[in-house]
């Protein structure tokens, strides 16, 4: 991360203090390293005069502190070899034929210099996008940052009838694992949430935090930098109430007050003491930063009842996951003959915590996205491996005269090799150079978001590894080809040989092949990026309600201080009223939950429809709204009527269905008068009657079809936690004052959060899908382009060699478009295999895709169909270009070339 | 330090330092100017070059910092010890007396010593 002093520096300056960092050992940047940085900024500044200026100093300074780095560090192992082997005869291999190789390939390469900075700059694409991604993937899969994490697991209720894993548990649960376990050292519980934070006269504040059992830090091996944790008689009932403080929200709020302990803090309208403070970077169960005492009362409360929970443990000494698991089933079966009204067809199931936070399906897709990624880096290695046999060809006369001069063979293929990774490793570390960049922009849009606090994403030390170990495989896949070719020549035939080598080395079909290759990775790869960006399209197409002038804020209503659902049905009224008493405001609402945002969805059942017991019911979206809803978004229902203020607690119970849900179970019929009732653990809310249907409105942000939802009249429930929806003249942030204004008229203690205009929520809540589609959209267009590369490379070498061939049919009388048409018909042939491989390749991978596709068809034909045109036309523009310039040969010429 | 041939970058640090302390971008300047621009030394070269000579011993870090108010923290300056003087003057006899008899073969014209 870049330190503040540095902020506003030019990019190339930090580019090359953080090259520097990583790449330079660390006693030597230690000692010179800000001098280093200091003279290159100098030279970097007075560059303007010179020829081509900056970008040249800066190119050459990259690659001397490339070369520096890579030679100081040599010099550390020769030094250390040295004094190893002082004693001893000899040393077992000659450095000095190594390094006389190497400088042979550098010099060779620097010949060469087109040649080799395309090799170069195929690899920096192919190992940049790779180290992105793996960047990307290795901070979303770090592991928690808890002591021994693996052995901290989180036990959740298990449906084998349809393999329906479900980790919201009640108290009851927890205490009747609490009292039959003992293979886990306790079974403690969470739930985290939101609190509003208020104490003597400072700003109330809204801060993440969860409920907890006394035992979490304890089981999670957190020991309190300050005071202590909870003790056991503090989640019972009654007890004092007291708070955890984590240690940034120490620092923030409390300015890392020493004396905090024993202070008395409002949390969510209570008074409690702060016992302890939490060490720096501990946060729980993500990115928490206060802690209150769950309280566990399973008297007071009825079984499958009460506030959802998430139980957890960790094994103890010795035991495994499987003998834990084995002993919770046999509890499980213990609980469901004694309570089988909530527990029928229940057992739990135990995950790692980390297998908890991310699901193992996301960690595969994760998975699959590297190596598709990694497709980037496969068609590079084919483009530099046929850069190195073009050049291989041309230079098989020096070869076969280096073995008729007694070359060995191995030596041969060892300066082959010693080429490919030297260009393997200037473009790993211009690779890495391009991760860095990728890694810092996916930061930037996305870091803030990222829900959980472990998963932090940066090129740390094991990236930089990886990227050492795609170096090699790059110069190994694309270097081991050219060196096998070229060593392997009969010195008698490449003498003999007229056509530069081309023919007696075969290379033809084998560059062909790789051509064929190229054209399959980048096609699959370009498909899937594809469907990806269709899908953020889709999701990002119009909503069919009005989001730009809509301001929305949430807000909670304490249960002490609106005990009743009427309560906060009155509380509401009266804002709503409030606000649309002003002229601007063109409408205001309540909402559990925002339109085009992923919204909370539930279990329901139909009246009439035949349920079996324990089965899986149908899900779908849920929100509760108030009157005006509709018409504060600019829409109106399309069949039956709006919730009305009448429609409250006492009243019949009622419900509007969207239009997919109508669909889904109505088709053909009136739903108006049908009943339908939510279903959760087995307990059932009252019927609701469906008296009208509403559009639909992207309940759950347009992301698939599962967005078939329902809504219910806010006032028939008790949520506390609503969004305020107003509707203004155009722009809406005028409207924040204005809504402040009203509430503290209702209730001045009610904090306000989370204030923002809807089309900047509907916005982020699609960022992660957009990044993503933007990031594969780069990946794919650089497979394209690289394979564009390799095809035209081919082609112009096999015209090259060819000139004589076709000198000769020319002189024979041969029209133009003949020619034009042989050479072109070669590479449509390349183009068409590659692309026929890579649809079907595209085929088989998107379908893994499906969690990320949004609804879109993995085998959506106009997204295949797109990527053919593409293909074909890029291709067929890299087949046309060397393919005329055969035709404007003169015969006479190309008879004398040579 | 053993009297071995100094490379040709430390020939040239060496030369910029014969006269004057410098610090690293001035020494970068003066040896471009001086050669007329054939020897280019990078960031990473230079240091690698001064830590190698710091080592032998060639040179020292200098505790004198010339003009206050372009003196800036970060920048060292670096000065040619008694060893460094030594050799610096040893390559260039040596150089000298090569160019003698390339004179003396007739490769150089020029006066002979």
């Amino acid at each position: 991360m870049t330190r503040p002093a540095h902020r506003g520096e030019p990019m190339a300056v930090r580019l090359f203090r953080w090259f520097a960092r990583v790449a330079l050992p660390r006693d030597f940047y230690e000692r010179y390293g800000s001098e280093t940085v200091e003279v290159f900024k100098d030279a970097y500044r007075d560059a303007i005069g010179q020829s081509l200026g900056r970008t040249a100093v800066f190119l050459r300074e990259f690659t001397m502190l490339a070369t520096t780095s890579v030679r100081e560090r040599l010099a550390g192992v020769r030094h250390a070899m040295r004094s190893l082997t002082r004693s001893s005869m000899k040393m077992p291999l000659n450095p000095d034929g190594c390094w006389r190789d190497l400088r042979h390939g550098v010099r060779m390469l620097f010949k060469n210099p087109g040649m080799t900075s395309l090799a170069v700059m195929a690899f920096a694409l192919g190992i940049g996008s790779t180290a992105t991604m793996f960047s990307i993937s290795h901070g979303f899969l770090r592991d928690p940052p808890f002591p021994e994490q693996d052995r901290v697991v989180v036990l959740a209720r298990h449906n084998p009838a349809d393999n329906r894993i479900d980790p919201r548990i009640t108290i009851h649960e927890v205490s009747d694992w609490r009292e039959q376990q003992s293979t886990l050292e306790g079974v403690a519980a969470f739930v985290e949430t939101s609190f509003d934070l208020s104490g003597v006269g400072d700003r109330p504040e809204r801060v993440l935090g969860a409920f907890v059992t006394a035992n979490v830090f304890d089981l999670l091996r957190a020991r309190p930098t300050l005071g202590r944790g909870f003790r056991e008689a503090e989640e019972r009932p009654g007890a004092d109430p007291v708070v955890v403080l984590g240690f940034r929200l120490w620092v923030s709020r409390y300015q890392q007050d020493p004396n905090i302990l024993g202070a008395i803090v409002r949390v969510n309208g209570v008074q409690r003491t702060v016992v302890g403070v939490m060490p720096e970077g501990f946060h729980f169960p993500y990115i928490e930063d206060i802690w209150i005492p769950i309280e566990v009362d399973p008297v007071g409360v009825e079984r499958g009842a009460g506030r959802r929970i998430r139980g957890f443990g960790r094994l103890s000494e010795g035991v495994s996951l499987d003998e834990a698991q084995a002993e919770f089933a046999a509890i499980a079966r213990r609980l469901e003959v004694a309570y089988p009204e909530v527990n029928r067809d229940i057992t739990v199931r135990i995950l790692t915590f980390k297998d908890y936070a991310v699901e193992p399906e996301a960690a595969f897709l994760i998975h699959a996205m590297v190596v598709l990624v990694s497709f980037v880096l496969l068609v590079a290695c084919a483009n530099v491996a046929n850069l190195l046999l073009a050049r291989a060809a041309a230079r098989s006369r020096e070869v076969a005269v280096r073995t008729a001069l007694g070359a060995s063979r191995r030596r041969v293929v060892g300066q082959m090799l010693t080429e490919a990774t030297v260009i393997a490793a200037v473009g790993g570390v211009l690779g890495l150079l391009v991760a860095h960049v990728g890694v810092v922009l996916f930061n930037r849009t996305l870091a803030d978001i990222i829900p959980i606090s472990w998963m932090v994403i940066r090129v740390d030390t094991t990236v930089v590894a990886f990227t050492f170990v795609l170096i090699l495989f790059a110069s190994l896949i694309a270097g081991t080809l050219p060196a096998w070719k070229a060593s392997g020549v009969d010195v008698n035939e490449v003498l003999k040989d007229e056509s530069r080598g081309a023919s007696s080395l075969r290379l033809g079909r084998l560059s062909r092949t790789l051509v064929v290759g190229e054209v399959a990775f980048s096609c699959a790869l370009l498909t899937v990026s594809g469907l990806l960006v269709k899908g953020v399209m889709q999701t990002v197409s119009e909503l069919g309600f009005a989001t730009k002038d809509v301001l929305t804020a949430r807000v909670t209503l304490r249960s002490h201080e609106y005990p009743a659902g009427d309560d906060i049905a009155a509380f509401h009224r009266d804002l709503l009223e409030r606000l649309e008493a002003n002229p601007g405001v063109r409408g205001a609402a309540i909402s559990t939950s925002l339109p085009g945002t992923t919204g909370g969805f539930t279990s329901y059942e139909v009246e009439g429809e035949p349920y079996t017991q324990g089965a899986r019911r149908p899900t779908a979206r849920r929100a509760g709204i108030s009157p005006g809803y509709f018409a504060t978004l600019g829409v109106s229902p399309l069949a039956g009527r709006e919730f009305a203020w009448s429609d409250k607690q006492g009243s019949e119970p009622v419900a509007l269905v969207n239009r997919r849900f109508a669909d889904r179970h109505f088709p053909g019929e009136d739903p108006l008068g049908r009943r339908i009732r939510t279903h959760q653990l087995e307990s059932e809310s009252d019927w609701y009657r469906v008296v009208g249907i509403a559009p639909d409105m992207a309940m759950d942000g347009n992301r698939s079809s599962q967005s078939a939802g329902f809504y219910l009249p806010f006032m028939q429930a008790r949520w506390r936690t609503v969004h305020i929806l107003v509707r203004g003249p155009e722009d809406p942030s005028g409207l924040a004052s204005l809504l402040r204004a009203e509430m503290s008229h209702v209730d001045p203690d009610v904090p306000l959060y989370e204030v923002a205009p809807l089309d900047r929520v509907v916005h982020l809540d699609k960022l992660p899908e957009r990044t993503f589609g933007i990031m594969f959209a780069a990946y794919g267009l650089a497979g394209l382009f690289l394979a564009t590369v390799g095809l035209y490379g081919v082609l112009a070498f096999s015209v090259r060699r060819r000139v004589k061939e076709i000198g000769i049919r020319m002189a024979m009388g041969a029209k133009p478009s003949r020619i034009l048409w042989l050479n072109f018909k070669s590479g449509l042939f390349q183009v068409g295999t590659g692309l026929a491989v890579g649809l079907g390749l595209a085929a088989l991978v998107s379908p893994v895709m499906r969690e990320v596709l949004m609804d879109v068809n993995p085998h959506d034909p106009a997204v295949y169909g797109l990527v053919m045109v593409a293909m074909c036309v890029t291709g067929a523009g890299a087949t046309l270009i060397p393919s005329a310039r055969a035709t404007r040969l003169q015969p006479i010429d190309t008879l004398r070339t040579e | 330090m053993t009297p071995t041939n100094l490379s040709s970058q430390a020939f040239q640090i060496l030369l910029s330092l014969s006269d004057r302390q410098l610090h690293g971008y001035a020494i970068i300047r003066d040896v471009r100017d001086r050669t007329g621009g054939q020897v280019k030394l990078t960031a990473s070269t230079l240091y690698s070059a001064l830590k190698r000579m710091f080592e032998a011993g060639l040179i020292k870090e200098s505790a004198k910092r010339p003009v206050p108010e372009l003196d800036d923290e970060r920048r060292r300056y670096y000065a040619i010890s008694a060893a460094g003087k030594r050799a610096l003057k040893r390559e260039a006899e040596r150089f000298d007396r090569l160019a003698a008899m390339a004179r003396r073969k007739g490769v150089l014209r020029g006066r002979t010593t």
